[in-house]
């Protein structure tokens, strides 16, 4: 009997490849603090979570200054960038009350640059004894049935949902255009950043007055490295007690999650959005 | 005449009685001498459970898998095992229905017990099992993503009248080390390739 070389190599070769899927599609999910609301809250209940990253390598550094050389905008290259750190949330809504009622969920939170916080703005828009107006990075649509006593509803706040808000967040934060015709707050907030009219994103580098059309356009797409969000902060607005429950799931694509000993722990700090006062 | 009837009597039966010298053994077909032992390959799928705390989160899932081994002798075997399954999580939680991929492999023992085309067998290992995600510790069940295992089962085995294939039923019960109060049992068919 004599085995050939091609047959051993076909062997390792399906062993090898086995194991190497271990590492792909391989997210990270980390359990929120659960939070309850009592109903009619004022301040909305909320609950947050801040992902935890390691510093950036010198070589790491290098290569991010490397980056903001090449892309010709003056603004720092995040650590933490949209392509690279896949967000989604998993909840779980349960009405604690013995009547039937209906929750809004919230996502706010903050970037390596940026923190936007719904209750600020809110309390900030607020005008005499009007009820306070809300504006999340991320409104979630609230079911179409009310949830009966001690129903429970679970939904995904996804990786495109959170991409968007990201995108809001960082044009809030580092390309504020306070412009009547497209303001970026709150014209980003109400309106997808990737069509038309493009509201409010007006100083954003992807983005630029097109010479024929004379209006806002996408020039030059894919320009700006948008950060991702590292601390995500929920909201529940409901008229009857509810309880959330939440995970984080995190798609870390070049390990920049803190699990080594041997590194240490990223630390921006961000800056709130502060929401124009109401006139 | 007399002569005719004389020689048929002396040569006849004379020529037929000399020809049988021994009781002729039984013939065995297929001969199991003839099937090739040592090198083989096997190449499997079917199904794997968790059972315990880990069954109340992961659902029922499919598993392939693969084994390199030896045959000591026509009744021992000693091996490799890999072995892939992907599970759904399920439950009233928030991640529920989130992917879960599971890879084990072992070192394993196996005792076979042969009879013509067919044969018995039973076998037991121990190793690692890695989760490719976080999501058994995300719900409070295990510290990290790779742990031991070790348990064992046994099967049964069909030879091909080929001198190199033969398929076969296994099933199998391991118990997750490092999961909290957790096991998993396989059942696979499988194809084997001795060289």
């Amino acid at each position: 009997m004599r085995v050939g070389p091609g047959r051993f190599a076909l062997v390792a070769l399906a062993g090898t490849t086995a194991l190497a899927c271990s590492g792909l599609n391989a997210p990270l999910y980390f359990q929120g603090p659960t939070f309850e609301a009592a109903g009619g809250d004022d301040p909305l209940a909320t609950s947050g979570l801040t992902l935890r990253f390691r510093n950036p390598t010198d070589l790491e550094r290098m290569q991010l200054d490397d980056m903001r050389n090449a892309k010709g905008y003056d603004a720092d290259i995040p650590w933490v960038p949209r392509d690279r750190v896949h967000v989604e949330v998993s909840y779980k809504i349960t009405n604690l009350s013995d009547q039937y009622a209906s929750f809004t969920l919230m996502v706010d939170g903050a970037s390596e640059f940026a923190k936007y916080d719904t209750q600020m703005v809110a309390t900030a828009l607020q005008a005499g004894n009007d009820d306070p107006t809300f504006l999340p990075l991320i409104p979630i649509v609230p079911p179409k049935d009310m949830l009966p006593p001690g129903g429970t509803f679970s939904g995904i706040v996804r990786e495109d949902d959170f991409a968007e808000g990201e995108m809001d967040l960082d044009a809030l934060g580092r390309w504020d255009d306070a412009s009547m015709t497209s303001p970026t707050f709150a014209g980003v907030l109400l309106n997808l950043s990737n069509v038309k009219p493009y509201t409010g994103m007006g100083l954003v580098p992807d983005y630029g007055i097109d010479p024929t059309t004379q209006q806002l356009a996408r020039l030059h797409p894919g320009l700006l490295v948008v950060p991702a969000m590292i601390e995500i902060d929920l909201r529940l607005k409901t008229d009857v007690p509810m309880r959330c429950e939440y995970y984080v799931r995190v798609r870390d694509d070049d390990d920049r999650l803190l699990h080594n000993d041997g590194d240490t722990l990223f630390s921006p700090t961000p800056t709130l959005f502060q929401a124009p006062a109401a006139m | 005449m007399a002569a005719a009837l004389a020689t048929s009597w002396i040569f006849g039966g004379a020529t037929a009685r000399a020809q049988v010298t021994s009781e002729p053994s039984a013939v065995v077909f297929p001969d199991p001498e003839k099937f090739a032992h040592g090198l083989y390959t096997e190449g499997e799928f079917g199904g794997l459970k968790f059972l315990g705390r880990a069954g109340d989160e992961l659902g029922l899932g499919f598993a392939v898998g693969a084994r390199i081994g030896y045959d000591l002798t026509r009744f021992i075997s000693v091996g490799v095992h890999v072995m892939g399954s992907t599970h759904q999580s399920q439950g009233d939680t928030p991640i529920a229905g989130q992917l879960l991929q599971m890879y084990q492999g072992t070192l394993e023992a196996k005792l076979t017990l042969r009879w013509v085309q067919w044969s018995l067998f039973a076998e037991g290992g121990f190793g690692a099992a890695r989760m490719s995600t976080n999501l058994l510790y995300a719900r409070g069940l295990a510290r990290y993503r790779t742990g031991l295992t070790t348990g064992g089962g046994g099967g049964l085995d069909y030879h091909f009248l080929s001198r190199h294939f033969s398929v076969g039923l296994r099933g199998a019960y391991y118990v997750l080390g490092d999961v909290t109060a957790s096991q998993n049992v396989t059942t696979t068919i499988y194809l084997r390739y001795t060289f």
